[in-house]
């Protein structure tokens, strides 16, 4: 939980490809940009266990590469994600 | 047993009775499918009864054939029964396939039926989907074999196989669960995250619990969390089906609620790690099982009380034998429609292109992987010579290789620089996303050794890669 003490801080690039290495044992530069329906189970897993972040389906659909992921989670600590999905 | 009253199969038409004998009697008021809410037998057989007028009335007759474009759901379990109670030939296609793949599949099968849906939305794994059905006709033809059962495998030299299985095989398929010591029987639930459409799911899971009088629940979210609160909305003994991958989903969960029913977990799809299933165990306490089968046979063989891993026995009625590294599994016929290849089935054995031994004194199973290019991504069979033909394939390539480390890895050689997005675009046409490679390096040139065949030597693919950036 220690990560999470900057109010509104979130996981950072290096930490999203770290957690997205660990899961299939290798090294952080083997992971690629795309995360795959299995990668992001861990992800959205490991994320709620550091941060206490509920991430809900309609933001776990737009996790689909390292870079959306980080605005996605971005958006949700900021508090301007809306649990409906994108207002567009 | 029910299961033993079997079916003569004949002709091309499927005896639709055992349908009804096998896999829909029962009391009409149990709860039999647990999707969105509980099904029960009776509001099953209406939903199989209105499938079946929706198609007859586009066409479909007994011998005919169709095929469904469905993902995970009462629907697709409804058209199922339907088309076989109509006594048609029933093709499963991944709704995870692209377009391009399903109609590609579609014509070589030459389905006179299809029965599709909207797709589903992306995100997170989902155990089912509300599925609004749709039949259509198309230009196809009847049947031509008398299978009731046709799916694709992942082939691994050229287009995929194109797999049958009669009803007679199915009802022996259903037998050999009814008779296996671990396997959940009546009054008892599966929770299960196998796919329908593959043949764990399909057979181990809705067909067995059909005909068993077995609960079978599909959890709304396939994440450790969800598949508990699934096994937590039911009081009976409670077994979960599912790959390796759902047994890591389950060790993350770290204080699991208190479920005395859950009993135990059977896996299917490729071999659990030893780290993986002591983390499980090490965790729920419970029984955590194996199944070693294939999409041509079925279940072959089980450890379903983790006593013998790595080894699994013989099913029963199930004769494996090895023959120079690989194993064999008796089959009276070749289960391949169209091709007669006797690398795959000869003289009554199916040749599993799976690398094993068979231990003379217990007669146990050890299973030590492919010997072909396939490999299982979350339980799903890719095959890498596919992956490589549909990207050799792409107008924009030159030559390619396709590997597997710890995901799907290519290295192509382009025509003309800058044309990468391309080929990405050319891929996610043709392959579904579970088959693409994660990680698309393009190269000046790919290694070759000195008689100039393709080195698929990762750590000299990386080299190239490497030499190229710099």
């Amino acid at each position: 939980m220690s990560e999470a003490d900057a109010p509104g801080a979130g996981p950072g690039r290096e930490e999203i490809v770290a957690i997205l290495a660990a899961f299939g044992d290798r090294p952080p530069e083997e992971v690629p940009e795309g995360i795959d329906s299995m990668e992001l189970a861990w992800l959205v897993h490991q994320i709620e266990e550091r941060y206490g972040d509920s991430v809900d389906d309609a933001a776990m659909s737009r996790m689909t590469t390292v870079s959306t992921a980080l605005d996605v989670l971005a958006e949700l600590r900021s508090g301007r994600h809306s649990p409906g999905g994108p207002a567009a | 047993m029910k299961a033993a009253s079997t079916n003569q199969q004949k002709s091309a038409a499927v005896d639709p009775a055992w349908v009804d004998e096998v896999l829909l009697a029962g009391p009409g008021a149990d709860v039999c499918l647990v999707f969105e809410a509980p099904v029960t037998r009776d509001e099953l057989r209406r939903q199989v009864a209105e499938r079946q007028a929706a198609l007859t009335a586009v066409g479909l007759r007994p011998g005919g054939s169709a095929a469904l474009c469905l993902a995970p759901s009462l629907a697709l379990v409804a058209n199922l029964l339907a088309g076989w109670r109509i006594g048609a030939q029933v093709a499963l296609l991944d709704h995870r396939l692209t377009p391009f793949e399903t109609e590609r599949a579609l014509g070589r099968l030459e389905s006179q039926v299809v029965v599709s849906a909207g797709p589903v939305a992306a995100g997170p794994a989902r155990g089912f989907h509300a599925q609004r059905d749709t039949a259509r006709a198309r230009p196809g033809s009847p049947a031509r074999t008398p299978h009731a059962l046709v799916q694709l495998s992942s082939g691994s030299t050229g287009p995929s196989k194109i797999i049958g299985r009669t009803v007679d095989d199915l009802i022996a398929e259903i037998g050999r669960y009814a008779v296996m010591e671990g396997v959940p029987q009546a009054g008892e639930r599966i929770v299960s995250m196998a796919s329908v459409v593959h043949v764990l799911g399909l057979v181990g899971g809705l067909l067995h619990s059909l005909h068993a009088g077995v609960q079978l629940a599909f959890p709304a979210r396939v994440t450790g969390e969800g598949i508990l609160a699934t096994v937590a909305e039911g009081r009976q003994p409670t077994t979960l089906l599912g790959v390796p991958f759902h047994i890591q989903l389950l060790s993350w969960v770290a204080e699991p609620p208190a479920l005395p029913q859950l009993t135990g977990m059977t896996t299917g799809g490729e071999i659990v790690r030893a780290q993986v299933h002591d983390a499980f165990t090490a965790r729920y306490g419970i029984r955590l099982g194996s199944m070693y089968g294939m999409t041509e046979v079925g279940v072959i063989a089980t450890d379903l009380y983790g006593e013998h891993r790595p080894e699994v026995t013989p099913a029963p009625g199930i004769t494996v034998r090895e023959s120079g590294g690989e194993l064999l599994v008796a089959t009276d016929q070749s289960p391949y429609l169209g091709t007669h290849d006797p690398t795959r089935w000869s003289d009554g054995w199916l040749h599993t292109r799976d690398g094993g031994t068979v231990d003379p004194g217990t007669g146990r199973v050890r299973v030590l992987g492919r010997l072909d290019s396939q490999v299982s991504v979350g339980g799903l069979k890719v095959d890498l010579t596919e992956v490589e033909h549909t990207l050799a394939e792409l107008p924009q390539v030159a030559d390619a290789v396709v590997v597997y480390g710890t995901s799907i890895e290519a290295y192509a050689v382009l025509r003309d620089p800058g044309t990468g997005a391309a080929v990405e675009a050319g891929l996610a046409e043709r392959l579904a996303a579970y088959k693409r490679p994660r990680r698309l390096h393009f190269v000046e040139q790919l290694p070759r050794t000195a008689t100039g065949k393709l080195v698929r030597d990762q750590a000299v693919l990386r080299a190239a890669d490497r030499s190229r950036s710099s």
